[in-house]
């Protein structure tokens, strides 16, 4: 994730509250040694090390990801998908196929991981901050903490209960488009809700780094995806998924109720404008 | 599909190839089974933040099967469940999880001062034993431990996991090579910037509040802490004897609350000296064998992070920064490297002069340090790594563990001796018995 987490508690207790958004924090950093494919030491590092000669043991806590993962791989036709990143040739699918196969091999019942070949890795990018927000965020909760928000590298929220002024806490939305944050182009109330946005390409980067997974090209419009929902987790998939499946497929996407609870908003330039329209849910 | 080539394939490599081309969306299916021996069968005590992740790294490691957590405290115990799985059993009491459970070995990562009872405990059972650092509260508990882990001839481990880490390995290797020349003292330190405390899950009204905030922020209170030296030097000052591979022989320290007056009892700021004297073996410095002292100093904060956790191993020749994630070579600019003067042409004294002159005008510390030679951890992750080995000796009855009863005493006594040095204000002696043994 490598990327900067803020956490803002609300009441009265500032000693326990101050200890309560370390622990959330901690946990953040306990993900990010889960998840990060940098760190030798992460789970993840190991299963990209081993998982392409042989089957990897892993913890209950990454089965249930590596599941909810290839779930939402299933539920977005292939655009979310965690090995996407990965250095082999992609294989168009086979004749009457939507998808191909999945390069990522889960045994529920024994927790073994493999991949179906070598180069196959993982990539946590268009997960690891939301869920870390949800982990967090549980933290808090279970140590009496009622309101906060939580957010990583500002493109992704999760706000719990109201803000201080006992309103939904708002949230802008800046113009992606701009190497400058100061231009709001839209404000949202969050109340235990998350929200996600991704841009396909950020301000000062020529190439995207989201690439879509069934075709295996860098996106290259430049439009930007924004996801409420209930959890930071499948907003975060989303965002990302989106951006790769196009404005028609998402809005298909949300309207067969796959995602209960979501809404999503797409951001492009409308002649000189910059707006943000919602998907026709 | 998958079932059909697996009887036919005793051999799990063989099966993997033949799987890779032949059934995609065979899954791996029950590849681990194909170990002879049974896991070893793993009960671990104490669900807090360290008993949770070393239930979640057995839980990756075959050689394992978590059959039981205990924990008195339900909130933790019931949320290690997620982690050690359905067919771990969840005990509140020890004695009945030992006797239920029937573990072979036992993963003790209890508050310190339980440390000791949970370990004797085990070792009634017959069973081996993996004990979080730092081994015991006090020196009493910890001798009293040695020989009952002695008599029952268990295998014991003491969970400083550095001794895992190839990076400290490596360093101790380049030690004993010489690349660093002679250790002449040693610079370590943990900061950190907050109150090192645990939330409590119930409101300050709450009846329970009190004894609740006492069990969860154990670390802060001394009839169940010692304090900053035993949660993070104990660790630290580890590297430190080993790197020298000597015992110290006695410590300064002083210690206090002075920031976070929260009611906590244990120093939120420690600063040690250590001394060592160090008797040159035969052959291995042959300019002196005259007996000297390194000094190392450590220190603890709770209110700067700026200089993080890491160990200075500073040398005559060289220097190493070592953490747990990357180690640092700097070579010192000697006399003897500045390689453009030959001192068997030139005499040894034109060299000497020529470095002197440059590094004496440049007060800028960053003058002497060079590039360094980076170490790196490209292996994996040292706490799975010291348990994989701990399972190793379990299966093997080897009781020369990482870190076996006795290296744990002495690192236990390193610790305590700090703590007694910050607590009476005096010099404490280490040990002479334990220097000895």
């Amino acid at each position: 994730m490598s990327t900067l987490f803020e956490i803002v508690v609300v009441g009265d207790d500032i000693e326990n509250l101050t200890a309560a958004a370390e622990a959330g924090l901690d946990e953040i950093v306990r993900i990010e040694k889960l998840l990060s494919r940098f760190d030798p030491a992460s789970e993840t590092a190991r299963i990209n090390r081993h998982a392409a000669t042989e089957p990897v043991l892993v913890d209950f806590e990454m089965r249930s990801i590596l599941r909810l993962c290839l779930d939402y791989q299933a539920k977005t036709g292939g655009h979310f998908d965690i090995t996407a990143t990965s250095r082999i040739g992609t294989a168009a699918p086979k004749p009457g196929k939507r998808t191909r196969p999945p390069h990522l091999l889960l045994d529920d019942e024994t927790r073994m991981v493999r991949f179906s070949q070598p180069g196959v890795q993982l990539n946590f990018g268009a997960f690891g901050k939301g869920y870390a927000l949800d982990r967090a965020a549980k933290i808090l909760t279970k140590n009496g903490v009622q309101q906060a928000l939580l957010h990583g590298g500002t493109s992704s929220v999760l706000a719990l209960g109201n803000g201080p002024d006992n309103h939904p806490w708002r949230v802008g939305i800046r113009n992606p488009f701009l190497e400058r944050a100061d231009e709001e182009i839209s404000q949202l109330r969050l109340c235990n809700q998350a929200l996600s946005s991704s841009a396909v390409v950020n301000p000062g980067q020529t190439a995207s780094d989201i690439v879509n997974p069934l075709t295996g090209a860098h996106l290259k419009r430049s439009v930007a995806c924004v996801v409420i929902g209930p959890t930071a987790t499948e907003t975060e998939m989303l965002s990302t998924a989106f951006l790769s499946m196009g404005k028609a497929a998402a809005t298909l996407c949300c309207q067969k109720l796959w995602f209960a609870g979501m809404r999503a908003g797409w951001i492009a330039r409308q002649r000189n404008r910059v707006e943000l329209k919602w998907l026709k849910e | 599909m998958a079932e059909r080539v697996k009887s036919k394939l005793q051999n799990r490599r063989e099966f993997l190839t033949a799987a890779v081309g032949v059934a995609v969306t065979a899954g791996v299916g029950s590849l681990a089974a194909d170990s002879k021996e049974e896991p070893v069968r793993v009960a671990v005590v104490g669900a807090g933040g360290r008993g949770s992740d070393l239930i979640r790294k057995l839980s990756t490691i075959a050689e394992a099967r978590i059959v039981a957590v205990c924990d008195d405290y339900e909130p933790h115990l019931k949320n290690s469940a997620a982690y050690a799985g359905p067919l771990a059993r969840l005990f509140a009491d020890y004695h009945e999880m030992l006797d239920k459970a029937k573990p072979q070995a036992v993963v003790v990562a209890v508050p310190l001062w339980l440390h000791f009872k949970m370990c004797t405990g085990a070792i009634d059972a017959g069973c081996d034993v993996f004990c979080e650092k730092t081994m015991v509260y006090s020196l009493e508990e910890g001798r009293k431990l040695a020989a009952r882990v002695d008599a029952a001839r268990c295998v014991f481990q003491v969970g400083l996991q550095r001794r895992a880490n190839p990076i400290y390995r490596q360093a101790r290797s380049m030690v004993d090579a010489g690349m660093i020349g002679r250790i002449t003292a040693i610079k370590s330190q943990w900061h950190r910037n907050n109150n090192w405390r645990r939330p409590v899950p119930v409101p300050r009204t709450d009846s329970q509040w009190t004894a609740l905030e006492r069990r969860l922020n154990w670390r802060l209170y001394k009839q169940s802490s010692r304090g900053l030296m035993a949660e993070l030097g104990g660790h630290q000052m580890d590297v430190a004897n080993w790197m020298l591979d000597a015992l110290p022989t006695r410590v300064m320290a002083t210690g206090g609350i002075d920031y976070w007056r929260d009611g906590r009892e244990v120093a939120d700021n420690v600063f040690c000296i250590y001394e060592y004297r160090i008797t040159p073996a035969a052959g291995n410095d042959p300019t002196s064998r005259e007996p000297y002292i390194v000094r190392a100093t450590y220190s603890a904060l709770c209110n700067n992070a700026y200089e993080g956790a890491a160990e200075l191993i500073m040398g005559t020749r060289g220097t190493l920064y070592l953490t747990e994630t990357k180690g640092l070579l700097f070579t010192e600019h000697g006399a003897d490297d500045v390689g453009w003067v030959k001192a068997d042409k030139l005499g040894t004294n034109a060299s000497i002069v020529t470095s002197g002159k440059t590094l004496g005008l440049a007060n800028d510390p960053w003058a002497h340090r060079g590039k360094p030679v980076e170490i790196d951890n490209d292996q994996g992750d040292d706490t799975r790594d010291e348990l994989v080995s701990f399972l190793e000796h379990v299966r093997s009855r080897d009781r020369q563990t990482l870190c076996d009863v006795h290296a744990g005493m002495r690192n236990a006594a390193t610790v305590l001796a700090a703590h007694d040095a910050i607590e009476t204000g005096k010099t404490i002696d280490y040990p002479a018995d334990l220097r000895a043994g």
